[in-house]
């Protein structure tokens, strides 16, 4: 796979689904110039957007 | 259609963290920072894959429930494993996460992905979870250093 089939492939995956590869693009931009500090807060973030995901696709705890 | 761009996606972001995870200098705790911000997005890519090829009807409800519920314990392992490297720099806890962040993988890729039936869809959240693998095993790398 080139550079130009990757980037084809992202604007599709941007059409697809803006708000996800949006911020996925965010943590991939970041990766100059920051510190550990930063880096590990920017996976805290991560890892709380992936809690919420899975618990939005979890059915409801039966009453 | 789905599933090719599901495949593609998948590929993409395999070259898009080789490229971006290694390229730079910088300090062993910045590195270990930068790796894992990688770890978590990787992740998360492959949870979107999933909910993708559920969405498109490629992984059945019971399917989606159980491997969403071990992403949930993985982010959860993920959390646990950037206080043991941020807060306390404690090698200990976080070689007791990454352990724990593996055997959650193994058993996603092992027992909740070989259940789907489609072969393409199967291939490109496994290759998914080897990009995961892969930043994990890079994390672990640095133990003791």
């Amino acid at each position: 796979m080139n550079v130009d089939d990757a980037l084809r492939l992202l604007a599709l995956l941007i059409a697809a689904e803006p708000a996800v590869v949006g911020y996925i693009k965010t943590l991939l931009e970041s990766s100059q110039g920051q510190t550990g500090d930063q880096f590990l807060a920017q996976a805290d973030s991560a890892w709380a957007r992936i809690k919420a995901n899975a618990a939005a696709e979890l059915p409801p705890p039966k009453a | 259609m789905k599933r090719k761009r599901i495949v593609q996606v998948a590929g993409v972001w395999a070259l898009a963290i080789l490229l971006s995870g290694y390229a730079c200098q910088q300090n062993s705790y910045a590195k270990v920072g930068l790796l894992a911000k990688d770890l978590a997005a990787s992740v998360l890519v492959a949870q979107q894959v999933e909910i993708e090829a559920y969405r498109t009807g490629f992984v059945t409800s019971d399917q989606h429930t159980a491997i969403q519920q071990k992403f949930f314990l993985i982010a959860e392992a993920g959390a646990r494993l950037d206080v043991a490297i941020n807060q306390a720099h404690d090698a200990t806890t976080a070689t007791a996460e990454i352990k724990t962040l593996t055997a959650l993988l193994a058993d996603l890729s092992n027992n909740q992905i070989t259940g789907i039936k489609d072969d393409k869809t199967r291939l490109a959240i496994q290759a998914a979870l080897l990009t995961v693998n892969t930043v994990l095993d890079s994390i672990a790398a640095f133990g003791g250093k």
